[in-house]
C-alpha cells in the first residue's frame, strides 16, 4: 500500500518487515499467537465471571471487521484481493480462538464446547484481543498480498519439493549477469536469453505474469541508476530499497525496449516499467501521488552493462576503417612537425641550439630573409607552401624561444622592425601620409606580439565577426590586424597603415574607415589595432567599440604626427553652403568654410565648430585624401568617408563628386554618430549638386 | 563550395569540425596549429569562454599541397557544441567543403553525439546539402579515458548511414589521430574537387 500515510497504521506495520524473510515472517506470526494465547490464558486464569461475557453479535461482526480492515489495509488491493484477505483474517480468527480454546482446556480441564464458548464469547475480552491479535498476525504476510506478482503458496511449496529448498531459484538472467560476472564464464559466448529453453529451470521467472515467457530481459544494478531516483520519494534509503526490490539490488527491462533505443546512443526506461519492482512500502506517498510529482519519470540505463548483456549479432563487430577508392592518388596534404612546439626545446632537440643561446639573443626577433621584390599583384596571405615535405625541418631557435614567451602582451623594442608572418610588407605607395612625416620613433615592435597576446585582443571582438589574425609591418607602421577572411588583408593594413600615422593628439585615437566594400577600423596604440570587415557585414559602432578595448589592452598611443601644414586660402561662402550647415544639426552649431590650396586644384567644405581653425581642419582632410583618395582597390572599393574619433568629437572627411579634389569636412561634438553620418550623406549630396 | 582565385592560383576549402559540446574540437584544431610548420599556417583565432568552451568559433587558416598549379588553402573552424548555439553552427556550416565529426567516445556522452550528428545533418540540409554526399569523416576522441564505449557501438550509433565514412580512434590532446583525420579528409575535399584523374599534385 503505497499510500501508508496513517502515522498509527504505518506504526504498527513497519515498513521494515517487509524485507523478512519467509522464514522472519512466520516466526513473527508464531510470536503474536503465543503472546494471545498467554494473555487470554491469564484473562482466563484471573475467572471474570459472568460480567465479562460478550455479546453475541461480536460473533457476526467479525467478517463485517474485518472487511472494513481491508479498506484501510489494501486500498490499493483489487476487490478480489480484499476479500480474500477477509477470508484469510477469518480463517486466522477462528483459528486464534480455536487454540485459546486449546489452552483453556488444558487450563481448566473444560469441555471442548466450554472452551470455545470462553474463547469466542464467554471471556469477553478474548474476542476483542482477536480482533487485534490477527491483523498483527498477518501483517508480516501484507507486501506479498499486494504483490502485483502473485504469490501461490501452494505452487510455491511443491516448487521447494522438487527443487533444493537451501539453493536460490536463478532466472535465466540471473545466470546470465553471473556469467558476465564471473570472468571464467564471461569468456564462454553468452547465447541470446531463451526463456523457452530456459524454462524447466525457471518455473518462478515463467510464472511471473509481467514478464511473458518470451520475452527477454536486461538487468541493471539498482546502485548505477539509483541515484535517478527521487529519494524523497521513499521511506527507506536507497541501498535498503535495492535490499527491498523483486529481486534484490536488481532491475530488470524487457529486452525489446532496450533494443529500440540502442541506435541513440542511450536506453531510458520509463518508471512505469519498473514500478512494480518496488516493494510498495518503501514509498512515502501513493502511486497517484508519485506518477503526478514525477510524471516523466525515466531512468537511463548504464550502457555498458546493457551491451554485455545483448546476444551477438546484434551490433556489428569487426570494425575496420573505410576505404574510399582514388584517394591514394593525392599525398597527404598535411605532414606535422615532428615535435609539437610546446614541447620544451631541450626535449625536441637533444642538444637543441636554442636551449643554449643567451637570453638576449634567445628573445631577439626573428630575422628573416630579405623580401622580395614587389609584386605587381598583392600577394596571397600565405606564402605558396612547399609541397608538403616536411619531415624534419630546419627550427629556428629565436623563432622557438619567441613562441614560448610569456603570455603577457608587452612589446619589447626590437633593433629592426620585422615581419613575423610569413607575408613580406608591401612596396611603399608614392602617395601615403605617413611618409611624409618622419616616422614617429615608435615604443613598441609588432612583430614580438606574443600569440597568447593576439589571442587576447582577438577575444576582444567576440561577436563582433569573423577575422584572421595577423601581426607585422606595413610601410613602416607596425600593426595588428584582425581581417575577415573575405577582405585582402594587403589592401586593408595598407589603407590601415596611411591613416594611423594621423592618430594621435591631431585627430583622435581612433578613425574609421568606410569604402565601398569595406569597414576599416584603426585604433591608436603603441601598436595601432586594426578591424577589418565586409560591408555590409558587422555593425561598424560595433567594430569601432570591440577595436578601441583591444587597443586599450596593448596601452596609450603616442602623440602622433601633425599633418603636413599647406598654403590654403579662404574663399566666400556662398548662402548655399551657410545653409548646408545648419543641416549638419548633429555636429552642434558649425560654422562653415571654404578652403583652396594654392593651386585651386583642391577645394574643401569645412564646417567646425565656433573657435576652432578651419585650415587645421582642411588640412587634415588634405591629407586624408592624398593617403586613401587616390587609392581604389578593386576588392575595398572607391573610398566614402573617414571619421576619426577624439572622445565625443568626431571629425568627418569625405569626398565630393566633381573636378579635381573636393572634400567635405565636418568637425563637432557628436552624440549620434549614425545620423551625423547621414547628415553628413545628405550634405554631400546637396554640395554635389551646385 | 570551393573558392578558386584564378588570378592567384589559389583554392580555398573549408573544413568544419563538428561534434558535441567539449567532444575535441577546438583541441584537434590546436594540435594541428602546433604542429605545422610556420609556413604552412597562419593564425589561429579562437574565442572561448573562460571555461574553454567555444563561444563562437575557432578559425585556423593552412596551406597545403600544390594541385594542377593551384595552391590549395584550408580553412579549418570549428563549431560551438553546446546545443543553444545552433544559429552560429548554421553559420559556420555556410559553404561547407568537408566536415570532421568529433565524437566524444565516453559512455555518457554518446547521446549528445547522436544529438550532434542529427544536428549536422538537418543544418546542412538548410544548405541543400547532405551527410551522404559531403566529404565526412568521423573522429572517435578521448580514445585514452577508461569508460569510453566500444568502437563498434560508435559504429554503429554514428557510422551507419546510406555510406560508411572514414572513421579515427583519435586523442586530440596528444595528436593521436588528429592529422590522420585531417588528411583523409583533406584528400577527400580534393579528390571530389579534382576527380579520380589527379596530375599535379606534388
Amino acid at each position: 500500500m503505497r499510500g501508508g500515510r496513517c502515522p498509527s497504521w504505518r506504526g504498527r506495520c513497519d515498513v521494515g518487515r517487509y524485507r523478512l524473510s519467509p522464514l522472519m515472517r512466520w516466526l513473527h506470526a508464531l510470536g503474536v499467537v503465543v503472546a494471545y494465547v498467554v494473555v487470554t490464558g491469564v484473562l482466563f486464569w484471573l475467572d471474570l465471571g459472568d460480567g465479562g461475557v460478550a455479546p453475541a453479535w461480536t460473533i457476526v461482526a467479525v467478517p463485517f471487521f474485518y472487511a472494513v480492515l481491508s479498506l484501510l489495509f489494501l486500498r490499493r488491493g483489487s476487490l478480489a484481493r480484499r476479500l480474500s484477505w477477509v477470508g484469510g483474517a477469518c480463517l486466522t480468527h477462528v483459528t486464534l480462538g480455536l487454540t485459546a480454546a486449546a489452552a483453556f482446556a488444558t487450563l481448566a480441564d473444560l469441555t471442548t464446547l466450554s472452551a470455545l464458548a470462553y474463547a469466542f464469547a464467554r471471556l469477553g475480552p478474548a474476542p476483542f484481543l482477536t480482533l487485534v491479535a490477527t491483523p498483527l498476525v498477518l501483517a508480516p504476510f501484507r507486501g506479498r498480498v499486494l504483490s502485483p506478482r502473485p504469490a501461490p503458496r501452494g505452487d510455491r511449496a511443491r516448487q521447494r519439493a522438487v527443487v533444493t529448498p537451501t539453493t536460490p531459484v536463478e532466472t535465466p538472467v540471473a545466470r546470465d549477469a553471473r556469467r558476465h560476472e564471473d570472468p571464467a564464464e564471461a569468456a564462454t559466448p553468452v547465447p541470446a536469453v531463451k526463456p523457452s529453453a530456459a524454462a524447466p529451470e525457471t518455473p518462478e521467472w515463467q510464472e511471473s505474469p509481467e514478464s511473458p515467457p518470451d520475452d527477454a530481459v536486461v538487468r541493471v544494478r539498482f546502485e548505477r541508476v539509483a541515484a535517478q531516483l527521487p529519494a524523497a520519494a521513499f521511506t527507506l534509503p536507497m541501498d535498503r530499497v535495492a535490499e527491498s526490490l523483486r529481486e534484490p539490488h536488481w532491475l530488470t527491462v524487457p529486452r525489446r525496449v532496450v533494443l529500440a533505443q540502442l541506435p541513440e546512443g542511450a536506453v531510458q526506461v520509463h518508471w512505469a516499467i519498473v514500478a512494480s519492482q518496488f516493494p510498495a512500502l518503501a514509498f512515502a506517498m501513493s502511486d497517484v501521488e508519485f506518477r503526478g510529482q514525477y510524471p516523466n519519470l525515466k531512468l537511463t540505463l548504464p550502457l555498458d552493462d546493457v551491451l554485455r548483456q545483448l546476444p551477438p549479432g546484434v551490433i556489428p563487430t569487426g570494425w575496420t576503417p573505410s576505404q574510399i577508392a582514388g584517394l591514394e592518388a593525392f599525398p597527404a596534404p598535411f605532414q606535422p612537425l615532428p615535435v609539437p612546439r610546446d614541447v620544451p626545446a631541450a626535449s625536441a632537440r637533444p642538444g637543441g641550439a636554442a636551449a643554449d643561446l643567451p637570453p638576449a639573443v634567445a628573445a631577439a626577433p626573428p630575422r628573416r630573409t630579405p623580401p622580395p621584390p614587389p609584386a605587381p599583384v598583392a600577394p596571397p596571405r600565405l606564402a605558396p607552401p612547399p609541397p608538403a615535405p616536411v619531415a624534419a625541418p630546419p627550427r629556428d631557435p629565436v623563432a622557438e624561444s619567441l613562441r614560448s614567451a610569456p603570455a603577457a602582451p608587452t612589446i619589447t623594442p626590437p633593433p629592426a622592425p620585422a615581419i613575423v608572418t610569413s607575408a613580406p610588407p608591401l612596396p611603399i605607395p608614392p602617395t601615403r601620409v605617413a611618409a611624409r612625416a618622419p616616422a614617429p620613433p615608435r615604443e613598441v615592435a609588432p612583430e614580438v606580439i606574443s600569440r597568447d597576446a593576439l589571442t587576447r585582443l582577438a577575444a576582444c571582438l567576440a561577436g563582433a565577426g569573423t577575422f584572421e589574425s595577423w601581426s607585422g609591418v606595413v610601410e613602416s607602421v607596425p600593426l595588428v590586424a584582425f581581417v575577415a577572411p573575405t577582405l585582402p588583408r594587403e589592401a586593408v593594413t595598407a589603407v590601415a597603415a596611411r591613416v594611423a600615422g594621423l592618430l594621435g593628439a591631431a585627430a583622435g585615437e581612433q578613425v574609421t574607415v568606410r569604402t565601398a566594400r569595406a569597414a576599416i577600423v584603426v585604433s591608436a596604440a603603441p601598436t595601432p589595432v586594426v578591424v577589418g570587415a565586409r560591408r555590409p557585414g558587422a555593425p561598424v559602432a560595433l567594430l569601432e567599440l570591440r577595436a578601441a578595448r583591444a587597443a586599450g589592452l596593448i596601452g596609450r598611443a603616442g602623440e602622433g604626427v601633425t599633418p603636413p601644414s599647406r598654403a590654403l586660402s579662404a574663399l566666400a561662402v556662398e548662402p548655399r553652403v551657410a545653409g548646408v550647415a545648419g543641416t549638419l544639426e548633429a555636429f552642434g552649431d558649425l560654422e562653415p568654410a571654404v578652403l583652396t590650396d594654392a593651386a585651386g586644384v583642391a577645394r574643401v567644405y569645412v564646417f567646425r565648430e565656433p573657435g576652432h581653425e578651419a585650415e587645421r581642419l582642411g588640412e587634415l582632410a588634405l591629407a586624408v585624401w592624398d593617403g586613401l583618395g587616390r587609392t581604389r582597390d578593386a576588392d575595398l572599393g572607391a573610398l566614402v568617408s573617414v571619421i576619426f574619433r577624439q572622445g565625443r568629437r568626431r571629425i568627418l572627411v569625405r569626398p565630393l563628386a566633381g573636378r579635381g579634389t573636393t572634400l567635405l569636412a565636418a568637425a563637432g561634438p557628436v552624440a549620434r554618430p549614425g545620423r551625423a553620418w547621414r547628415e553628413a550623406d545628405r550634405a554631400a549630396a546637396a554640395l554635389e549638386a551646385r | 563550395m570551393s573558392i578558386i582565385n584564378y588570378a592567384a592560383k589559389v583554392i580555398n576549402f573549408k573544413l568544419v569540425y563538428y561534434g558535441p559540446g567539449m567532444a575535441g574540437k577546438t583541441a584537434n584544431l590546436q594540435f594541428v596549429h602546433r604542429c605545422l610548420p610556420d609556413d604552412n599556417r597562419g593564425n589561429m583565432i579562437s574565442l572561448a569562454t573562460g571555461d574553454d568552451r567555444t563561444l563562437f568559433f575557432d578559425f585556423l587558416p593552412v596551406s597545403a599541397t600544390s594541385v594542377r598549379g593551384f595552391t590549395t588553402k584550408f580553412q579549418l573552424y570549428t563549431v560551438p557544441g553546446q546545443s543553444r548555439y545552433n544559429m552560429t553552427r548554421k553559420l559556420v556550416l555556410r559553404g561547407v567543403d568537408g566536415v570532421v565529426f568529433v565524437a566524444d567516445s565516453q559512455w555518457d556522452r554518446l547521446k549528445e553525439n547522436v544529438e550532434s550528428l542529427r544536428n549536422l545533418n538537418d543544418n546542412l540540409r538548410e544548405y541543400r546539402l547532405d551527410l551522404a554526399t559531403v566529404p565526412y569523416v568521423v573522429q572517435y576522441n578521448k580514445r585514452d579515458l577508461p569508460d569510453v564505449a566500444p568502437i563498434d557501438y560508435l559504429e554503429y550509433t554514428l557510422n551507419r548511414g546510406t555510406r560508411r565514412v572514414p572513421a579515427f580512434e583519435g586523442v586530440a590532446v596528444t595528436g593521436k589521430g588528429v592529422f590522420d583525420t585531417l588528411n583523409t579528409l583533406s584528400r577527400m575535399v580534393l579528390l571530389r574537387e579534382f576527380g579520380q584523374v589527379q596530375e599535379g599534385a606534388s
